[in-house]
């Protein structure tokens, strides 16, 4: 893939990733092939400050973890009442480094 | 999620999930009401699908099993969960294994299939109507 297409999805998707891994994930682009690009352009990611107030709305539930693809923990937090209140509060701290964790996972799995 | 964080918040929370009971069944224990962390039943009064687990709990400590499904059944999963995980993931620690993180990604697995997913929900929703129906004293 070429240097442009790269960078401009850097650009266009940064928000997504944790900042650390930027770098790793251009180099990965860079050398992925051009017939992926539509399929990376197409995937779909989750929103971090999105999922921040899905946990502050519905983190007692677990509704953040389900969304964002953890349901171990999602049914774990349903049954446990958000951890008795301790984990909704601890998961407004991590749900976001938790969904730009997902979303590198994803795109990984695409760019193999 | 990776090992490491895993095991921190399992340590973590079943550690305060056991400092949590033992505050709440002092506190029962002398007929006060536990402070109350259900942030739904603060906000709408109504209880939660988990509210009256500790009720549920403390109830079992008791030996009064009958009163700790009346409570709510999901007291028997949290006693479980509360008094067996933070010592299994200590022992996985102390013998450098990672037989909870293993168990933990085949549940995972497992709760991604859409009908076990739906099984499970669909239980602790029966139960939320069945606790919603005993608030509003329909029974």
């Amino acid at each position: 893939m070429d240097a442009q297409k790269a960078d401009m999805f850097i650009m266009t998707h940064a928000k997504f990733f944790e900042p650390h891994l930027i770098p790793a994930i251009r180099e990965k682009l860079l050398q992925t092939d051009e017939s992926k690009w539509m399929t990376i352009q197409s995937l779909t990611y989750r929103e971090p400050v999105l999922m921040l107030i899905i946990s502050i709305l519905g983190g007692h539930f677990g509704i953040d973890r389900f969304i964002i693809g953890d349901m171990g923990l999602g049914v774990a937090k349903l049954l446990t009442c958000g951890g008795l209140g301790i984990w909704t509060i601890v998961d407004w701290f991590l749900i976001m480094e938790r969904t730009r964790e997902v979303n590198f996972e994803k795109l990984r799995m695409l760019l193999g | 999620m990776t090992r490491k964080n895993l095991y921190f918040l399992a340590l973590f929370l079943g550690l305060a999930g056991q400092l949590w009971i033992v505050y709440s069944y002092k506190k029962l224990e002398k007929q006060e009401e536990a402070f109350n962390t259900c942030i739904f039943n603060r906000l709408t009064g109504l209880p939660c699908p988990s509210c009256g687990t500790i009720h549920s709990i403390v109830s079992i400590i008791h030996g009064n099993f009958r009163q700790a499904l009346t409570d709510n059944p999901l007291g028997y999963i949290g006693i479980l969960i509360v008094s067996i995980i933070p010592y299994w993931v200590l022992a996985d620690l102390a013998f450098g294994k990672e037989s909870f993180y293993r168990f933990f990604l085949l549940a995972d697995r497992m709760l991604k299939r859409r009908w076990v997913l739906a099984s499970v929900l669909s239980i602790v929703f029966l139960l939320w109507i069945v606790k919603l129906l005993h608030f509003f004293h329909c029974f």
